[in-house]
């Protein structure tokens, strides 16, 4: 080898002034450099497995608790005490029936609506895809709440409007919001967007050409359609289909509201009754128990969904996909704005008018409308530390989880190979497919009854604030990260690159080019992810304490006293600040930002 | 100081599958050697692994008198410490970055004072002609603007080795051809070495000192792109840079030219080889060394004759039945400056070569060669 004399006579120079020579200076500095050299491929085989572990840690050891503390009491007593509750086996059915109706409601409307969506161009498509995800915007309570006022039976503003209509002079009807059917359907509602973004990302990517080419080939527009685009969509209809029947199967709110007047439950307000403390005792290990089905069926539907459908990725992308857009029709517009009408408009009109009216009744006294409930909020002791409970704990949660969904996302969007991509994978998306109710049950488990002293002070984390920050986070990435795994995704790798061979360090090359790179997407994701934690309600009502309580518990107590007009108005509110926040994105994250949700 | 790249038995392994095998290549000083070949046959991982994207299995790689990957020593040095240009096919510049940034990163990144910094930059930017581009975003600019800019910040911190990822693929013709020009007559100004992979064979032969044609991990040739266009030693080779391969048989020596027989017919060659009689051979030649002859008696015919500006094609094609060439049969290439008097589609012909011109190789060649054409391989594997 000739090489070691090259390195002696060269002396170590670099036109650009360089940092070091590398090994330029002979033998000797080669083997000090090896150690360090050595030292950071470890790094760089252990690096990426730290924050999937640390966050897989952060989901599973809740989980565990919730395992665990259904193992405190002997199975055969539980089984017991689990058949034994009134209407269990209702509930069971309910669960699974109301899951799979509303999952099959919203993937055809969401199919649907995003055919429409697509076949659309411009601002109007912008306008149609935002109206068609508007339900997403309206908080889960106040939604849930707004659709009371308009069809309970007796007195709900459509109830009354559609009796007038129809001249009939029953005193209740037609709709029954508090019926099972009606919970499905307004589950349903919220549920749309998911299946509609999924499969609007697939049609985006799909080449319409392809449609055209089955229509010179002979079939008909419609059939094209048929035989050729919807196949195309069939795997993001899976996996949207997929994710929808988690999010159903973990429904808990709509349930919670709508259902006490029948006594519809499902699993998890079944949960849910044996963990509230004025409702007849706290029964944690029984409570655990019911949540174990659900913990089984979310790892095996995630399981399955991987192995089913591979790469979620590939339905994530919003790239504008292929050769011409498809033909405009403008009429699909309808469509679309007559979803958001349904869907949107009716709960905000019913929370309007009774959150200014004095009493909630079938006539609206439209003279008498005031602010008088929102004075009243303003006054109440519990309104302002709750909204600035929810303000602060989700605006920590979301710098938390954005910083980990970074983390996250690198790791899935950079080492393509490897089972540490898989890892974080299934890790991200568990949270997913775990109800809140469950994870806030678990976290209670783990911390709540931890009790322990710190430089003398005594500390008692039972309601402590972190817990529901812990809950937040967790609950908040999977969005989190598929919002910047998507912004990493249209990211140039080359331009990383460029910085590399530039002589950037891995952490300048972050700094200088991926973080500006990507700042729109994370951005979006972040204030997504505060809108979504600001009005958190499954996990806060179990964490929260009087002291930390959050918009939703607070909202939720009031509407167990029946005194609607201050909870109409506190819905208001909470409309309000979600609404803020979307317009935050829009503006921040420009205009196809809530699309990468 | 030295700039020599040297590149001593590369081997990449992607699990089991070998991307790069053995691989040796020595870029003296001031030289820019490309590495052709279709996608797949792993030029852009050995550029990636001179460049650190790519993770070797085992080899060497030294630029100017540092070692950059020596895989016995575990050493494989990150990006950043290998004081490399390198210009890519999606030029890369950074979109959030004025274009004076662009240009002044690598200054930066090497701790250059703030002021030599836009000095430098400035001056290089004024060597691509694009001085006055300095303030505004990359996204306001043309693809050779954005090239000519990609190549200021390759060169900017005159690093010993400049690396560059199909640069041109993506501009248009005329434009890849000017931006040739200019990156040879910039690459002999600096002096440094160059590492050029491309797809493209005119591409390569017009910008190389060396051309090395890879196929499935190795160099199956290495040469001057005149001796490697001249003389290609496979019919691999023959096939990338455009020439026809002819089925035949060899008839045999006369003086030290050898002889077959083709559909298209008869050939010499004075690079025939050691071939017995009766053997199945290959005969290559370029199109332009190939002459079209009408002759009645012959088994080949005239399929398509085009007119493609500064000479006229004639596709000739095996005599099938009825007097049409054989569909999906053998068909060669010729050109010819001037309109072939009497010579138009279904005219029977033969083709001559001056035997200098012509080649012979062995028949039956690999399955992969078969189809190993640009558009025909193996998809690439990932270099990343």
């Amino acid at each position: 080898m000739t090489t070691r004399s090259v390195e002696l006579e060269q002396p170590p120079t670099r036109a650009a002034g360089g940092t070091d020579a590398g090994g330029a200076d002979g033998a000797a500095a080669d083997d000090r450099r090896d150690w360090p050299e050595r030292w950071a491929a470890v790094r760089e085989r252990v690096g990426p497995w730290l924050v999937p572990v640390l966050v897989g840690v952060m989901i599973l050891v809740p989980l565990g608790a919730v395992v665990r503390e259904s193992a405190k009491e002997s199975l055969p007593s539980l089984w017991d005490r689990a058949t034994a509750l009134p209407r269990i086996g209702e509930t069971l059915v309910n669960t699974v029936v109301m899951a799979a109706a509303s999952t099959a409601l919203a993937t055809v409307l969401g199919v649907v609506l995003a055919w429409f969506a697509v076949h659309l161009r411009g601002r109007r498509q912008r306008v149609a895809t935002l109206v068609g995800i508007a339900p997403i915007l309206v908080p889960g309570i106040a939604g849930a709440t707004g659709w009371v006022f308009i069809f309970a039976p007796r007195i709900g503003y459509g109830n009354v409007l559609l009796r007038d209509l129809t001249g009939s002079d029953a005193v209740t009807g037609p709709v029954d919001v508090y019926s099972v059917l009606g919970i499905v359907v307004i589950v349903a509602l919220y549920l749309v967007p998911y299946p509609m973004l999924f499969a609007l990302a697939a049609l985006r990517k799909a080449d319409p050409t392809l449609a055209k080419a089955a229509q010179v080939s002979g079939s008909s527009w419609l059939g094209a359609q048929f035989r050729v685009m919807l196949p195309l969509l069939r795997p993001a209809i899976i996996y949207g289909a997929g994710v929808v029947l988690l999010l159903g199967l973990g429904q808990f709110v709509v349930v919670l509201i709508l259902g006490r007047q029948e006594g519809i439950d499902v699993l998890t307000t079944e949960i849910y009754r044996h963990l509230e403390f004025y409702a007849g005792g706290v029964d944690y290990p029984l409570a655990s128990f019911l949540g174990l089905p659900i913990i089984a069926t979310a790892l095996v539907m995630v399981v399955v969904q991987r192995w089913v459908i591979g790469d979620p990725l590939r339905y994530v992308s919003t790239s504008k996909g292929v050769g011409s857009a498809p033909r405009e029709i403008r009429s699909g517009v309808f469509p679309l704005l007559g979803f958001g009408l349904v869907a949107v408009v009716p709960p905000l009109f019913g929370l309007t008018i009774v959150s200014l009216s004095k009493f909630w009744s079938a006539d609206i006294a439209w003279g008498a409308l005031n602010l008088d409930n929102y004075r009243e909020l303003r006054d109440n002791e519990f309104f302002w530390p709750a909204i600035t409970n929810s303000l602060r704990l989700a605006l920590l949660a979301t710098v938390i989880s954005t910083l980990i969904a970074f983390a996250l996302a690198l790791v899935i969007e950079r080492r393509q190979r490897g089972p540490v991509r898989a890892v974080t994978e299934f890790v991200v998306q568990l949270p997913l497919s775990i109800p809140a109710v469950l994870f806030g049950l678990g976290i209670l488990l783990t911390f709540g009854f931890t009790r322990f002293t710190f430089l003398g002070r005594e500390v008692n984390l039972y309601g402590h604030a972190g817990l529901l920050v812990l809950a937040y986070v967790v609950l908040t990435l999977p969005q989190a990260v598929r919002n910047i795994q998507a912004g990493l995704a249209q990211l140039d790798g080359s331009l990383e690159s460029a910085a590399e061979v530039a002589g950037a360090s891995r952490r300048r090359v972050y700094l200088d080019v991926t973080v500006p790179l990507i700042r729109q997407s994370a951005l979006s994701a972040a204030v997504m992810a505060f809108i979504l934690t600001s009005r958190e309600f499954a996990a806060s009502v179990l964490l929260s304490t009087p002291q930390t309580q959050t918009m939703a518990p607070l909202l939720y107590n009031l509407y167990v006293t029946g005194t609607y007009p201050p909870v109409a108005a506190l819905a208001m509110v909470m409309v309000l600040i979600s609404a803020i926040g979307v317009l935050l994105i829009l503006v921040l994250g420009g205009r196809d930002a809530l699309e990468r949700m | 100081m030295s700039k020599e790249l040297e590149i001593s038995g590369l081997t990449v392994r992607y699990g089991s599958v070998v991307a790069v095998e053995g691989f040796d290549l020595t870029v003296p000083e001031g030289h820019l050697t490309v590495l052709l070949g279709a996608s797949g046959c792993g030029k852009s991982t050995v550029l990636g692994t001179v460049a650190g994207t790519v993770t070797a299995s085992a080899g060497r790689v030294r630029v100017g008198s540092t070692v950059v990957v020596d895989v016995e020593r575990r050493r494989q040095l990150p990006p950043a410490r290998r004081e490399l240009g390198m210009v890519f096919q999606s030029y890369a510049l950074w979109p959030h970055m004025t274009v004076l940034k662009n240009v002044a990163y690598p200054l930066a990144r090497a701790k250059v004072p703030k002021a030599e910094r836009r000095e430098r930059a400035l001056a290089t930017l004024r060597t691509v002609q694009c001085e006055d581009l300095a303030d505004r975003l990359p996204g306001e600019l043309s693809g050779g603007q954005q090239q000519r800019i990609a190549l200021a910040r390759a060169i900017v911190a005159e690093p010993a080795c400049i690396l560059f990822d199909e640069p041109l693929s993506n501009l248009d013709a005329g434009l890849r051809r000017t931006l040739r020009e200019e990156i040879r007559a910039l690459q002999l100004r600096i002096g440094g070495t160059g590492l050029y992979v491309t797809h493209d064979q005119e591409e390569a032969l017009g910008i190389a000192d060396e051309v090395a044609v890879m196929r499935a991990g190795r160099i199956e040739q290495f040469g001057a792109p005149d001796v490697v266009y001249r003389r290609p030693v496979s019919a691999y080779v023959a096939r990338f840079l455009g020439a026809n391969l002819v089925p035949g048989t060899f008839e045999g020596y006369e003086g030290d030219v050898g002889w077959a027989t083709t559909p298209f017919g008869r050939f010499g060659s004075t690079a025939a080889g050691d071939r017995t009689e009766g053997q199945p051979v290959l005969v290559g030649m370029h199109p332009e060394s190939a002459a079209v002859r009408p002759d009645p008696s012959s088994t080949a015919v005239v399929d398509v004759v085009s007119f493609v500006g500064k000479r006229w094609e004639y596709v000739v094609g095996e005599r099938g039945a009825g007097g049409a060439p054989t569909p999906g049969g053998p068909r060669a290439h010729a050109f010819s400056t001037t309109a072939l008097a009497g010579v138009e589609r279904g005219t029977p012909v033969a083709l001559q070569v001056d035997p200098d011109a012509a080649w012979f190789f062995d028949a039956d060649p690999a399955p992969d060669e078969a189809d190993g054409d640009a558009t025909g391989a193996p998809a690439e594997l990932a270099a990343v």
